[in-house]
């Protein structure tokens, strides 16, 4: 089931107000909202609500066996095993096929013929988010951080709760249990934010990546080779905005939702193409992510405790296996090398900063911002290009100078400068609009998202496009 | 909120300033999003028109047929004697089938691809997403499992074939390769004889059945996510959806499908020796 359509529609439209009935009951509220979930799930593959299930059930009595243990060695080793049972199930679905035609590959290489076979499953949707997700819990457990939760509900929810289970924004166990407790209260639902948000974001996926997408990255992509350079620097750059557009558009209709079912996820991007370096591209970028990363991989490594090089080497781990998680592909685990290569080198050069950052001077503030978004525009050829072959190709064509005709029309044209409004628009803007939202007459809170979104629907391209990050 | 996740306070005049140089800004965007296409629109037109006496290939049906545009496609860009003989048209519509004629009507889709394009050639592949109720032509419903289902989607495939046919064009059908899942597999079997026996029943010299792309030259045929490429290196050829095929997948499904469209072009007196003679010559040198 995918948010921009009319079944998402009428499933929120059962989903809001029940609810909110049952609020009062909040056990009760909880086991629809996990139903709801695995509705939600099943929409899509039935058999795998199985596989929520048996996460939620495992990582519910692993959490129990880790505070079990007085001894930390204990703790430990019950950590690993979890972890591993965990991973080992992402390896599975995920990345057993990738790394069987790795070693058959790199056998070939050398003239030995090895055949270790494939697996024929479906990818379960998600799988990663909900991975990260288990392994939040039963780390923050084994940290003490909180406490096991003698509620199997709790954890179903935590895991499975709809509007973040797809494709996040990956929501902390503590931060998310301790608003499990008792009736969420309706004033905290910031009504104008939330709307805006949901319409956004509609707006954003529906309209700027759609169009992106299919009216002009994708053709580049299909064959690189066969376009100017001119056009594949466009493709770089509206890719770029495409995935952005999408993936942003993903999680603030998740927040939207999330909020006005009246639960807190955290902020999931800031302006990422405003980064005036790698570090505050990471900062702004999927957030909940990278914070992850940093909290469950990068500090567990030892972080920047243990001297330079295990500092440059902690790094370039996170960040590979980071990327890596995108997907079983080479060009992931590049595309998170050269990130991690990028902060490795900001480091070593001192360039820590931000916006903030009193010490740098305009000029290099502004020098800053364009190195660090042309860096992060040319990773993103790794992340979009399908095989080696294709970014080569992508590379040799587009650094060759090959013709400088553009097959970019006005309309493509006129959506690469809608998504970067995105950028551009000051957030007070839509503050302000959220406010006189709030204020407004009822009749005017009906009437909005009603117009915007069949304003959307009416402008939309045909057929329904799924979120770039469903695939991870 | 619609762009941003940050935060901020109230209005002043340098805002309402900036509020006013914006909207205008989003009034000439919006301006020149209306004209700008029309200009777009008859440049492309002048082009079409120059291109008339290209071999025209259309490529119609739900989404698979849009891996085949696209493997076709590289093929025909790869050759600049191709590329000045070809003309590709995608009109893949995604999601979309024989079933639900009250979203796209294949039957009329087909006469506007023929009226809009000219196709010399159909590449034609539907039914991926046929596996639901159906709604005909004139609105009428029969659900899904109702005991006339499969009479009722046979004559869908009867109406949509006779209106390619009476296109003129030569028409390909390509029946879909294996899927992963053992329930779409029994449905495209079903599906694929369907079409190869209406496609013989109509008995139309311009229509043709073509079976579907294997991975395997022999035996019974199963659905593989990683094959060997074209310099043997295993590949991931089919998307995770266990449906459609990836970039390599679709250049293996292409190098199938080329030469049946070659031999189709060349039956109805559309001969691209030159191009092939180039491309022999070409793939020789490249071993």
């Amino acid at each position: 089931m995918l948010f921009p359509t009319i079944g998402f529609a009428v499933f929120f439209a059962v989903v809001f107000p029940v609810t909110w009935l049952l609020n009062a009951h909040n056990t009760w509220k909880k086991v629809f909202l996990v139903a709801a979930s695995y509705y939600f799930y099943a929409a899509w593959r039935p058999e795998f609500t199985l596989l929520l299930l048996v996460s939620s059930v495992f990582n519910y009595g692993a959490a129990f066996a880790i505070d079990h243990f007085k001894y930390r060695a204990q703790r430990l080793t019950v950590l690993w095993l979890a972890v591993a049972a965990n991973l080992g199930l992402l390896g599975y679905f995920k990345y057993y096929n990738f790394f069987a035609a790795s070693l058959m590959n790199a056998f070939g290489a050398i003239g030995v013929k090895v055949d270790i076979g494939f697996i024929e499953v479906a990818l379960p949707i998600a799988i990663s988010f909900l991975t990260f997700h288990a392994l939040s819990y039963i780390i923050d457990v084994y940290r003490r951080v909180i406490k096991p939760t003698t509620s199997l509900v709790d954890i179903m929810f935590y895991i499975g709760f709809f509007p973040h289970l797809i494709a996040g924004p990956i929501v902390r166990a503590n931060k998310f249990l301790a608003q499990t407790t008792g009736p969420r209260d309706p004033a905290n639902i910031r009504l104008g934010q939330s709307v805006f948000l949901i319409l956004g974001g509609l707006f954003k996926k529906v309209i700027v990546a759609n169009y992106l997408s299919t009216g002009f990255v994708d053709g580049v992509f299909r064959d690189p080779t066969a376009n100017s350079s001119l056009d594949l620097i466009f493709g770089m750059y509206g890719y770029a905005l495409e995935i952005y557009c999408d993936f942003s558009a993903y999680t603030d209709i998740a927040i939207g939702i999330a909020n006005l079912l009246g639960y807190e996820f955290p902020q999931n991007f800031n302006y990422p193409y405003r980064a005036v370096s790698v570090q505050d591209f990471w900062r702004r970028w999927h957030m909940s992510l990278s914070s992850w990363l940093r909290d469950y991989l990068y500090i567990p490594l030892g972080g920047s405790k243990f001297g330079t090089w295990a500092t440059y080497r902690n790094i370039m781990i996170t960040m590979a296996l980071g990327g890596l998680w995108h997907g079983a592909s080479w060009a992931f685990l590049i595309w998170g090398s050269l990130h991690g290569a990028a902060l490795v080198i900001e480091r070593m050069l001192g360039i820590t900063g931000d916006h903030g950052d009193a010490k740098r001077g305009r000029l290099a503030t502004a020098i800053g911002w364009v190195v660090t978004t042309q860096f992060v525009c040319l990773a993103w050829v790794f992340f979009r290009a399908p095989s080696t072959d294709a970014w080569l190709g992508y590379f040799a064509t587009m650094f060759r100078g090959r013709s400088w005709s553009t097959s970019v029309t006005p309309f493509v044209a006129f959506i690469f400068a809608l998504g970067a409004l995105s950028h551009i628009l000051p957030p007070r803007w839509f503050v302000t609009l959220e406010k006189r939202y709030d204020e407004a007459p009822l009749a005017v809170k009906v009437l909005v998202p009603f117009v915007v979104i069949y304003l959307i629907s009416v402008a939309a391209p045909a057929g329904i496009a799924p979120f770039i990050y469903f695939q991870f | 909120m619609v762009f941003r996740s940050g935060s901020g306070s109230g209005i002043g005049d340098r805002r309402r300033r900036a509020l006013a140089a914006a909207s205008a800004l989003g009034a000439v965007c919006l301006v020149l999003s209306l004209i700008l296409p029309l200009a777009a629109t008859q440049g492309r037109a002048a082009t079409g028109a120059d291109a008339t006496s290209k071999i025209r290939i259309a490529f119609a049906g739900d989404s698979i047929v849009d891996n085949y545009w696209s493997g076709i496609e590289r093929i025909v860009d790869a050759d600049p004697c191709l590329k000045n003989t070809m003309e590709l048209g995608r009109f893949a519509r995604n999601g979309t089938g024989l079933t639900r004629g009250d979203r796209v009507y294949w039957p009329r889709e087909i006469r506007r691809i023929d009226d809009v394009f000219k196709p010399t050639l159909s590449v034609v592949s539907i039914g991926l997403n046929d596996r639901q109720f159906i709604v005909d032509g004139n609105g009428a419903r029969t659900a899904w499992g109702a005991p006339d289902w499969t009479d009722k989607y046979r004559h869908e495939v009867f109406e949509f074939l006779k209106a390619a046919v009476a296109t003129k064009a030569v028409v390909l059908m390509v029946g879909m390769p294996a899927m992963r899942e053992a329930r779409d597999n029994a449905d495209i079997t079903d599906k694929n004889a369907m079409f190869a026996e209406a496609i013989a029943a109509l008995g139309d010299s311009n229509l043709h059945y073509i079976e579907p792309w294997r991975l395997h030259a022999a035996g019974t045929e199963t659905f593989a996510s990683y094959g060997p490429d074209k310099s043997g290196r295993l590949v991931q050829i089919r998307t995770p959806d266990g449906q459609h095929f990836t970039v390599a997948g679709e250049d293996l499904a292409a190098s199938y499908l080329f030469p049946k469209i070659v031999e189709a072009l060349d039956a109805a007196g559309k001969n691209l020796d030159q191009c092939l003679t180039n491309l022999t010559k070409q793939s020789k040198d490249d071993q």
